[in-house]
């Protein structure tokens, strides 16, 4: 009998253990869940290791492409992919899985995700006039990697809400983890929860101090790599140049600081590079973009 | 028309043909605060003269941070100017276009673009609508190249890391 009712007991430490707000759900020895649910107000991005973040942008990939897909066609694709490498090498993090894509989408825009991944809008790619141009949107969206951005931005109380283990776990982990059958409605499941959380971190972007780190230490990657640095300063220059209202920068400039704060904020980092010689490589551009 | 007008008129067509191929690609700008106009791309040359807020100029070219213009005053002066101190007037447009707006959406008709009719904007509606695509997350890594491959490619561009020093490194 005794034993009996130590091993009731023992049941209900346990249930009340699995009954308290963490999920429970780990990958690896990581428990995400109690992360989580500890929270978000001791959030540290530094607490989530490379192949969760990995994991986290793998998610977000998988939503902004479910918004709009890849541009088809792999030589350009390949060439974005060869410039973005040449940068990442270059940066702080060059050994992640880095993986570059071209949007098919008439936006003008760029984006990236944790772990790696970095797009460019074809709106975006036939404003350029240069592969140091090209490059300089691609080192801009590098920084945001390389700092970890967007793991950051969840310490923002407006977007706790968007914090939950899924963002660091494939489907199949997830159905795994719950232990249900793999099937269409725990992929359903996982991929609504994911979608939410995606169409939060992008609709409210990052920080404004995030984006003018991201200009100032990508040209600094642009002349680390080789490149003008400047060629930054021209984007900025033909996107102060269009209307601020121009339906193809409503995201943009919903997302980032306007072009013309961004320039204000140069002006120091153009000082510092201002010895710098770099390669603008228009030639080699036309002829890439050409080959569409 | 008298013939001797045909001739004057084909005279002139050829001679603006001619000026339209042989003109540089030039942009036109103002300047957003007062600048110094240096002789050289180099705030060690001779500065020329002062210019004001607003003042019209013609750019033509680009070496680092300075901007090689002409003023639109007469007699117009003619040097370098900070770029970050200037701000495109208008876009560059390709020929027949109205605008950006129509820039973008005439993609499709560009000679440059063959397969991206039916292309759209990318905004919050499209955001809200998204489903996760692990099809097209498993297409992105088709395109991945390797680091020798990019190594390789950057030479090719002749390109090659530089050393930065402490100050320019200095955040």
């Amino acid at each position: 009998m005794k034993i009996i009712i130590q091993r009731i007991t023992l049941l209900i430490i346990v249930l009340s253990l699995f009954s308290c707000k963490s999920t429970g759900l780990k990958i690896g020895n990581f428990d995400v869940g109690k992360l989580v649910d500890q929270g978000v107000k001791i959030w540290d991005a530094n607490n989530i290791d490379q192949a969760q973040e990995v994991q986290f942008g793998k998610n977000m990939s998988a939503v902004l492409l479910g918004a709009r897909g890849l541009y088809q066609n792999k030589n350009i694709n390949e060439y974005v992919n060869q410039v973005g490498m040449w940068l990442a090498i270059n940066s702080s993090r060059p050994d992640l899985p880095w993986r570059f894509g071209v949007i098919n989408s008439s936006s003008i825009n760029a984006f990236a995700a944790p772990g790696g991944y970095v797009f460019i809008t074809l709106g975006m790619l036939h404003k350029l006039e240069s592969e140091a141009q090209l490059a300089a949107v691609l080192a801009h969206e590098i920084i945001h990697v390389t700092q970890k951005h967007y793991l950051n931005a969840l310490k923002d109380s407006s977007l706790r809400g968007a914090i939950t283990e899924t963002l660091f776990m494939s489907a199949e982990a997830y159905q795994n983890n719950t232990g249900a059958n793999v099937n269409d409605q725990q992929y359903r499941a996982w991929a609504k929860k994911i979608t939410l959380a995606t169409q939060d971190i992008y609709s409210k972007g990052l920080d404004k101090t995030d984006e003018f780190q991201a200009d100032q230490q990508g040209m600094l990657l642009l002349a680390k790599s080789g490149y003008d640095a400047y060629a930054l300063i021209d984007n900025l220059q033909l996107l102060a140049s269009i209307a601020a209202d121009d339906a193809s920068l409503a995201l943009l400039y919903k997302t980032h600081p306007t072009a013309e704060q961004r320039l204000i904020a140069l002006s120091e980092q153009a000082e510092k590079l201002s010895g710098i010689n770099g390669l603008s490589l228009v030639k080699r551009y036309n002829k890439r973009i050409s080959t569409e | 028309m008298h013939t001797n007008h045909y001739f004057l008129l084909l005279i002139l067509l050829i001679f603006s043909s001619f000026l339209t191929l042989a003109a540089p690609d030039v942009k036109h700008g103002k300047l957003v605060k007062a600048s110094t106009l240096f002789s050289q791309a180099s705030k060690q040359s001779k500065a020329l003269t002062q210019l004001n807020a607003d003042d019209a100029v013609a750019i033509y070219q680009r070496k680092r941070v300075w901007y090689q213009i002409t003023t639109q005053e007469k007699p117009p002066h003619s040097g370098w100017v900070n770029m970050l101190n200037i701000r495109f007037v208008g876009v560059s447009k390709r020929q027949g276009e109205l605008g950006v707006a129509a820039l973008l959406s005439s993609i499709s008709n560009d000679t440059r673009a063959t397969s991206s009719t039916g292309i759209r904007g990318f905004d919050e509606k499209d955001l809200a609508n998204a489903k996760a695509n692990m099809q097209q997350v498993a297409l992105l890594d088709t395109y991945v190249v390797t680091q020798d491959s990019a190594i390789k490619f950057a030479k090719q561009g002749g390109l090659a890391t530089k050393k930065m020093s402490n100050e320019q490194v200095k955040k």
